[in-house]
């Protein structure tokens, strides 16, 4: 059986700005939820005046103070969020118990895994740019995961999956080529393949030609193809497919109106 | 004293005021002359013609009668009615012109005492309906009297605060009232339920069906038969009950010696006052305990105007799960409009537990949440909105706020009426 939680505190008239969601939190419901479930996105830098200010308002003075303590006293990240946890009490006890635990699996990966996993937690979020710009910074930088070619070509994919989610073909399918070379990933082709496809070209990528075979090449347009079509009942395909059962002019009025929102939700996305 | 404290009765014929005395530490009535008939201000009102002036009470009467304004009565009735009057080619809102009439009633304190400031007005009514308490709240807008400083009660709620502020000899047993006025002849009936904590007192309102027209009172032969009339109301009402005190009222009862047989039936082992005020002084002892840092009486009142059940649900505070109070037996219902916000962990229906303070027989009332967009559990935040419209009806409205930017409110509302006893 459930509960009810009683809200205690009205929401803040400054509330607490992630840029990485491009969302405002406006309670301490609001601010466990975020912790709890965005743990990825969340960094040294988070404890910060911004989050003091908020929590001043949200009336947890003393848990500022606390935070404030711990940082003095050298406390790292993941113990400072799961102090907010627990004096918010929004989470259970078994909650709580289960974010611990999945606090101690991220203490063991390494600093360049735990930005991978903030990029793909962005990439999975719809920010594009977001996730290119922790990639490209992983790549700059002179950490030994990001040398070992394996988590190069890793990183390179991701990154251009997110110039093929903005339609930057060309520079997707570079960094494809680029992560092909450092590992010879077998998985690579194919995504290759696509990513020509939406170009308009319905070949192998140059220099692959001898490597994937005419019956390899087919296999790559048969799942295409499967995939496109299983894209009408899935996500947005499905929303479109949805309207199909209005009358005109209704429809049309409905189509534009979807991709409004979905320019808006981009835009949103993008401009963080 | 710097700020007012009024109570006042507020009725479609006449209406008193009562001004809290901090030298006396009670009520004082406010008198237009010298005798204490004089507290009735007929709720009239009349407009000077050719003039932004407005009058009230008998002045009001005179001018009407000689012509030089237009006279309004029966403001109550019109403002319950929301109708409005016509006065010199203009229309008035009954609210606009409710306002001038308090705007003038205020005029009286504040010119005999020189105070200009009020603190508290509690309005005495005889019905408690809510399209009355809004206009009648409109209508003390207009005159500058926030929100926060008026109260509304019933006649039931006055006179039972009037006899809980009398000596405790005086209400021992059972206590009863008649209001005698030209809109009919009320019996009240107040009683103290000593063996709980904190103690009850039980009242009720019970319009008889013997009032009479005040103006039968202008002759002999009337005289008689009205006494007639209350003394087998007496009879019948007061019969196999322990009455300690009687209390006469309304102004039927300015004198009552046109009822000998009915004051000798009333009399018998009983302590009997007559007077006028009573209402509006139960209305001043409750204005100047809204000031009070802590009620002065420790009682839950029972009576027409109050809740006579508890309503509450359980939900989590500060990690424990406790029975959190909506609205408390004995709270006046006109001010127990309650708002509170909640998260559904895993909940699928808002139970609402429903206490009547006589019984203790706790009974559920389940609203079920089904029809709220589905969301991850813990992301949904409704607002629970508990409004009555009269001791009995209770309205909850359930709204759906969503969980911030993270899940936008749909503002969808789930709407339930229920009785209480």
């Amino acid at each position: 059986m459930g509960n009810l939680i009683l809200c205690k505190t009205r929401p803040a008239e400054r509330p607490y700005y992630v840029p990485e969601l491009g969302i405002h939190l406006y309670s301490g419901e609001e601010l466990s939820y975020y912790i709890y479930n965005n743990l990825l996105l969340i960094d040294e830098k988070f404890p910060d005046e911004r989050l003091f200010d908020f929590l001043r308002q949200i009336e947890q003075d003393k848990l500022e103070d606390r935070i404030r303590r711990m940082r003095e006293q050298g406390a790292g990240l993941y113990e400072i969020l799961y102090v907010i946890l627990q004096d918010l009490r929004y989470y259970s006890s078994a909650e709580l118990f289960s974010f611990r635990k999945q606090l101690e699996q991220m203490s063991l990966g390494g600093a360049a895994a735990r930005m991978k996993a903030k990029g793909d937690a962005l990439f999975s979020r719809g920010k594009y740019f977001s996730a290119l710009r922790i990639y490209n910074q992983l790549l700059s930088s002179e950490n030994r995961e990001v040398s070992g070619a394996d988590f190069a070509s890793r990183i390179l994919v991701s990154k251009g999956a997110c110039y093929a989610r903005v339609e930057d073909y060309p520079e997707a399918m570079r960094c494809l080529q680029q992560a092909y070379l450092l590992n010879r990933d077998s998985s690579l082709p194919e995504k290759m393949y696509v990513l020509n496809v939406m170009m308009g070209r319905d070949e192998l990528p140059p220099g692959l030609e001898n490597i994937v075979s005419e019956e390899k090449l087919e296999q790559f347009r048969s799942n295409l193809q499967n995939k496109k079509n299983l894209a009408q009942y899935q996500g947005k395909g499905l929303e479109a497919a949805a309207l199909l059962d209005k009358e005109e002019p209704e429809r049309t009025e409905a189509y534009l109106e979807l991709l409004y929102r979905w320019k808006d939700e981009y835009r949103k996305n993008q401009t963080t | 004293m710097d700020e007012l404290i009024l109570g006042i009765d507020l009725c479609d014929s006449y209406s008193q005021i009562s001004i809290f005395s901090s030298v006396k530490n009670a009520p004082e009535p406010f008198l237009m002359g010298s005798d204490e008939a004089s507290c009735l201000i007929p709720t009239v009102l009349c407009k000077m013609r050719g003039e932004e002036n407005w009058l009230i009470g008998s002045e009001a009467y005179r001018r009407a009668l000689m012509g030089e304004g237009t006279m309004v009565d029966k403001l109550v009735k019109l403002l319950h009615k929301d109708g409005s009057a016509t006065i010199e080619g203009t229309q008035y809102s009954a609210v606009t012109l409710m306002g001038h009439y308090i705007e003038q009633l205020l005029a009286l304190p504040r010119a005999k005492y020189g105070i200009r400031d009020v603190r508290c007005v509690a309005f005495g009514l005889k019905d408690l309906n809510p399209d009355l308490l809004d206009r009648l709240t409109a209508a003390c807008d207009q005159v500058g009297l926030s929100r926060d400083k008026i109260r509304f009660l019933s006649h039931t709620e006055c006179f039972s605060y009037y006899v809980a502020s009398q000596p405790k000899e005086l209400w021992p047993n059972m206590v009863v009232g008649f209001d005698l006025t030209d809109a009919g002849l009320d019996y009240f009936e107040l009683r103290a339920i000593r063996g709980r904590r904190p103690q009850i007192l039980e009242a009720r309102r019970e319009p008889l069906d013997e009032a009479f027209d005040l103006d039968i009172l202008e002759t002999p032969v009337g005289e008689r038969m009205a006494d007639t009339i209350l003394s087998n109301c007496a009879d019948r009402m007061l019969t196999k009950k322990l009455v300690s005190s009687v209390f006469l009222t309304g102004e039927g009862f300015t004198s009552v010696k046109w009822a000998p047989d009915f004051v000798k039936k009333i009399c018998n082992k009983r302590k009997v006052f007559g007077g006028q005020h009573l209402f509006s002084d139960g209305a001043c002892f409750i204005a100047y305990d809204s000031t009070l840092p802590e009620s002065a009486y420790p009682y839950v009142c029972i009576c027409e105007g109050r809740l006579a059940s508890s309503i509450s649900l359980y939900a989590v505070k500060d990690g424990r799960n406790e029975q959190i109070m909506l609205a408390n037996a004995g709270s006046n219902w006109y001010e127990s409009r309650v708002s509170a916000e909640f998260i559904l962990d895993d909940v699928h229906s808002l139970d609402l537990i429903i206490t009547p303070f006589s019984t203790q027989r706790v009974e559920t009332i389940s609203i079920s949440l089904s029809e709220l967009p589905a969301r991850p559990n813990k992301t949904t935040r409704i607002q629970v909105i508990l409004s009555f419209a009269s001791e009995n009806h209770v309205t909850v409205r359930i709204v759906d706020k969503g969980f911030g930017e993270l899940f936008p409110a749909s503002e969808q509302v789930i709407r339930k009426d229920f009785l209480i006893s």
